[in-house]
């Protein structure tokens, strides 16, 4: 079960529109290391997660993930608000455009639909938070690619808080590994 | 370029400068974040100020808007949730913990009282049901809206 809370977990303000940016932003929400693959790896990885703890933190941050959807989804949403035609097909946002308009869809930066393909869950509880480490990372260095794409202060004020929840979350999936290992699994 | 709008995090100074790759992806963007230590030095504070009411757990007044305090102490309070599911006997995080969650339900109570509900069952009213007012969090007032969500 879970509960709505109708807050953004960090503000998205974002003055300028810019179809650019929001065709490449919007793989923070449905590419391979997206916020909707993060809430769906952690949340169907807790099911045969073999201690307490872990469970925990799978469930927390897996919660905080769908939080992350959320601000992702608002910074696309905003950068694509009142555009022209002309400016549509300037800014490359086209391709997207024809199929979803400015709705939300979680895709890939290059088209893809979200794929569960990118994500994975296995009943070997170190396999699968090995790949929870693995998955941080990628998302920081895909934050991190994000920001070298953009100059809009306004963006990047959210994508700089969502890369650093990347590194909080890697240091508590360690702190899990550690819990695992002390169990001896 | 002004790609540094500060946004009170740490790990985000030097970042993605210009065209170069410098100092990004390196050992240096890892600090604080090695997973055998336990970094629990009153990180979590939230920014001090002219609040009008909210404080946080070192009795400190919370800067912004109610709006803005909630936000910061839920901030901690997630972050002391992750803490404390890997350090569930940690005596500081858990005073911290049902400090932050105490002064959070007062704040909320306050908020649902004055501009709506946070959560659905936050509505307070008895005769219309507010939890469908808009702004919802993705719409911004005045020009940061779209002509749909006026």
């Amino acid at each position: 079960m879970w509960i709505y809370q109708k807050q953004l977990q960090h503000p998205v303000k974002i003055e300028r529109p810019n179809p650019r940016l929001a065709s490449i932003i919007i793989t923070a929400l449905g590419g391979p290391d997206g916020e909707t693959g993060a809430a769906m790896r952690y949340l169907n990885q807790r099911y045969t997660m073999p201690d307490g703890k872990v469970v925990g933190i799978l469930t927390d941050v897996g919660t905080e993930e769908m939080g992350h959807q959320e601000m992702v989804a608002s910074i696309v949403y905003q950068l694509t608000r009142n555009l022209t035609p002309d400016e549509i097909i300037a800014g490359g946002f086209d391709k997207y455009y024809v199929d979803h308009g400015a709705g939300i869809f979680p895709a890939s930066a290059s088209g893809m639909p979200f794929n569960a393909a990118s994500i994975a869950s296995k009943e070997d509880a170190l396999a699968s938070i090995h790949e929870d480490l693995a998955a941080e990372q990628k998302a920081r260095a895909m934050y991190d690619n994000i920001l070298r794409l953009s100059d809009d202060p306004d963006v990047n004020d959210a994508i700089k808080f969502l890369r650093q929840r990347e590194i909080v979350h890697f240091q508590r999936f360690g702190e899990a590994m550690n819990i695992l290992r002390d169990k001896n699994f | 370029m002004n790609r540094a709008r500060n946004n009170g995090m740490n790990n985000m100074n030097g970042r993605v400068g210009g065209v170069t790759n410098n100092g990004t992806g390196g050992r240096t963007d890892m600090n604080g974040t090695n997973y055998n230590g336990t970094n629990m030095n009153g990180g979590y504070t939230a920014p001090n100020g002219n609040g009008r009411g909210g404080r946080n757990a070192n009795g400190a007044a919370l800067s912004g808007s109610l709006a803005e305090q909630i936000r910061a102490l839920c901030f901690v309070k997630v972050e002391l949730e992750l803490y404390l599911d890997t350090h569930p006997r940690c005596r500081t995080a858990l005073d911290y913990y049902y400090q932050t969650v105490e002064e959070l339900k007062r704040l909320t109570e306050e908020y649902e009282n004055t501009v709506g509900p946070l959560t659905a069952m936050g509505n307070v009213s008895t005769d219309q049901w507010h939890w469908v007012d808009g702004p919802w969090p993705w719409q911004q007032a005045g020009d940061f809206m779209r002509e749909g969500d006026r």
